[in-house]
This record gives C-alpha cells, sequence and structure tokens, in this order.
C-alpha cells in the first residue's frame, strides 16, 4: 500500500515538474528543474524495482546531462524569446493525441497485475535459467551482459561513435593555463569537500563496477560515476589539474581500448573454438568463464563510457575559455 | 463504484505516462529554442521508461537480482531494455 502511495506521489511530483519546465523562459532554471525531474524519475525506477535504471538515471540524467546542459547554455544564452504567437495548433495536436492514447490504454493490463502477458514468455526463463547457466544474482546484468552481449556491444559501439562525433565537431584545444573563475578559489567549503569526496567518489565507481553482478550497477553507471568524480574535481579546481592527471591523449586511448576489449573478448572465445561472445568458453567450467567474459566487457564498457564522458566535458570547457566571456 | 476505482488506480501509471510524453511532444514542436527542444525530447523519453517499467512491475515483487526469501521477481528484460536507451541522450 505505501508503495502504491510513494509511486503515486512521485509521479504527481513529476508531472508538476514537467509543467514548470514547459512555462519557464529562464533556460538555467529549466536545467536545474529537469535534473531534479530526472532525480525524481530515478526515485521512481526505485520504487518499479528497476534499481539498475535507477541507478543509470541518476548518473546520467541528474548528473552529466545537467552539467553537460549548463555547460551549453553558458556557451549560448540563458533566456528564452516569448513565442509570437499563441500555439493552439500544437496544443489542439497534442490533446488530440493524448486522448488518442488515453483510449488505448483503457484495455491494457493493469498495474502489477501478474498474468499480463509479458511476464508470461522470455522474462521467466530468463530468470530461471540465469541462476544455473550465468550464476550471476542479477538477472539485469546477465541478460546485458551475457544473452544480450550483442546489443550491448552495438550500444558500446554507438557510445564511441557519439564521442568521435562530439570530438570532430568541437575539437579540442590544449591550454597551457590552468584558467578558472576566480570566484570559484573563493568558494572553500566547495573545494574542501570536493577534495573529501574525490576518492570517495571513484571508489564508489569501482565498486558499481565489480559489483554489477550482485547487486545493481555494471560498466556504464561505474563509468559514469568515475567521470563525475573528475568532472567535480574540475569545476572546483580546473581543468588544468585533471588534465595532469588524465591528459587529453590518454583519454582518446582509453575511449578505444574500451571498445577493443569487448571485441577482443568475442574474438578470444572464437579462437577457443566458441562463437562469437560464447563465455563459457573462456574457463574450465563455464559459469567461471560466464563470469570471466561479463567482468572483462564490464570493464571494456566502463572505459569507454568514463573517457567518451569525460572527452565530451574537455570539449565543452576548452571551448569556453575561448573567447573571452562576455556576460561577466 | 470500486471496480471504477480499481480500474483508475490500475491505469493511472499510464495516464501520468502519457500526459508526460504529450508535455514532452509539446515543448518540442511549439518551442522555437533548440535547448528547450531538447529537454522535451528528455521529457518525452523518460516518459517511455516509465511507461516501460510501469508495466513489468509485477505486485509484490522485487527488484530481479536473485536472492534468498524472495519469490517474485519483477520483469527483468524490459529493465534491460529500458537501461540500454537511457545511455545515448547524453552522447
Amino acid at each position: 500500500m505505501e508503495e502504491h502511495l510513494i509511486n503515486n506521489v512521485l509521479l504527481g511530483l513529476l508531472m508538476m515538474t514537467g509543467f514548470a519546465i514547459v512555462r519557464m523562459r529562464s533556460l538555467l532554471a529549466v536545467t536545474m528543474l529537469t535534473s531534479i525531474y530526472s532525480l525524481l524519475s530515478a526515485s521512481l525506477f526505485v520504487v518499479l524495482d528497476a534499481v539498475d535504471v535507477a541507478l543509470t538515471e541518476a548518473a546520467i540524467g541528474a548528473g552529466i546531462s545537467t552539467i553537460l546542459m549548463l555547460a551549453t547554455v553558458a556557451l549560448t544564452t540563458d533566456e528564452e524569446k516569448a513565442p509570437r504567437h499563441k500555439p493552439l495548433l500544437p496544443l489542439f495536436v497534442v490533446v488530440a493525441t493524448g486522448a488518442a492514447l488515453i483510449y488505448g490504454t483503457l484495455d491494457m493490463p493493469h498495474y502489477g497485475d501478474p498474468m499480463a502477458p509479458i511476464h508470461l514468455h522470455v522474462a521467466p526463463t530468463y530468470l530461471h535459467v540465469t541462476p544455473e547457466e550465468i550464476g550471476v544474482p542479477n538477472v539485469v546484468t546477465s541478460v546485458l551482459a551475457s544473452f544480450r552481449g550483442y546489443d550491448t556491444l552495438g550500444e558500446v559501439t554507438v557510445i564511441f561513435t557519439a564521442g568521435a562525433g562530439v570530438l570532430a565537431l568541437l575539437g579540442y584545444r590544449t591550454r597551457r593555463r590552468n584558467s578558472q573563475n576566480p570566484e570559484i578559489r573563493k568558494m572553500v567549503v566547495l573545494r574542501v569537500i570536493t577534495k573529501l569526496f574525490f576518492p570517495l567518489i571513484l571508489l564508489f565507481a569501482l565498486y558499481v563496477q565489480f559489483h554489477g553482478d550482485y547487486g545493481p550497477g555494471g560498466g556504464f553507471q561505474a563509468g559514469v560515476i568515475f567521470a563525475t568524480g573528475f568532472i567535480l574535481y574540475a569545476l572546483a579546481y580546473g581543468l588544468g589539474n585533471v588534465q595532469r592527471i588524465i591528459p587529453y591523449r590518454t583519454l582518446r586511448i582509453m575511449m578505444v581500448a574500451g571498445v577493443l576489449i569487448y571485441i577482443g573478448v568475442g574474438i578470444e572465445s572464437m579462437l577457443l573454438g566458441g562463437k562469437f561472445l560464447e563465455y563459457r568458453i573462456l574457463a574450465d567450467d563455464p559459469v567461471t568463464g560466464q563470469h570471466l567474459g561479463i567482468m572483462l566487457i564490464e570493464l571494456g564498457v566502463g572505459i569507454t563510457v568514463a573517457a567518451v564522458i569525460l572527452i565530451i566535458y574537455y570539449g565543452f570547457v576548452s571551448r569556453q575559455h575561448q573567447e573571452p566571456p562576455e556576460d561577466t | 463504484m470500486h471496480d471504477v476505482m480499481h480500474g483508475v488506480l490500475g491505469l493511472y501509471n499510464y495516464w501520468i505516462v502519457i500526459i508526460l510524453m504529450m508535455t514532452g511532444f509539446y515543448t518540442v514542436i511549439a518551442r522555437p529554442n533548440l535547448v528547450k527542444k531538447i529537454i522535451g525530447l528528455f521529457i518525452f523519453q523518460t516518459s517511455v521508461f516509465i511507461l516501460f517499467i510501469s508495466m513489468a512491475k509485477i505486485e509484490g515483487g522485487t527488484a530481479p537480482i536473485i536472492s534468498e526469501g524472495a519469490r517474485i521477481y519483477s520483469n527483468p528484460l524490459v529493465k534491460a531494455l529500458a537501461s540500454t536507451p537511457i545511455r545515448y541522450p547524453t552522447s
């Protein structure tokens, strides 16, 4: 019962945040509201038993997207112009589509119904087979990394391509000076807390990376959290300091290395006489092989994701200081 | 009366999802500002995840991590499905 209540309240809050986002004109405020929206939906995912999705949403939506969006707003303008005419046609389209969709929900299976068609086919098989064949408690990880390993390879490639695309569009310029907003230097609390939290965030990222088989998490979430730690440090202490730890060139190598580790696991299993990404060949015991395979490809995913996100961030920030700031 | 209440509660998640979806859709088609359009897409996209995950929920179930003492698990496949596309918008 409490679960229903929490679910309904969170959905109500999401709706209100959504309306506020549409109405507000200050893009800075809208970005912060989007972050809240994302955090609310992550909480909702926890209530709905989707812990892996929740972790991803919290790391990506509330964390990285917000930072990138803020960077975009800082590069452009933070005021949205008022529309010239009343949006009657879009309003009509939206209401009509919405009404049609609501009509469509009327014969859908009710929320929480265990006999809904979605629960009767493929999913039970995964739940039954996972403990014996894969030996990984987290079924979502076993589906993502083992049963549907090809999809995840495709996904890593997409992320890699996106990183390469951003690189091609934004470019990157090295700066010798550690230019940083002098205002931030005065924020002692922020700097001290950042220094305290930085190692903890990295430790947490490693935990999420290697505990993904047993609990919520995995390579993707870990990569994002890892990158977030460095971005936080860069925000408080300037990009130059972070670049001394992870230079741009290392990131480019990491970005490729992750994808290569993934493909390498696939080729290794082919060399051992199995099919592409058939992990059970990797060790004498099939279950150990599955464990090893999943761990390695998650590592590959984590490395690529962390590198791509940091590269995008570097690209944005190196661009930011190119021209003299206009609004300060 | 009880039936109506039951129906409303059973479909409540989907209706909110549709409202959110249309909010995002409206932002995309009615606002000229590109940042706003992207945020609209973001709202739309999240609403699709909520739709999927609401369908995956089983009453009394728990997260699909095999453990002792749990017998009903919510649908793991949908979660795997939903956690893949979350990753694209950043890129």
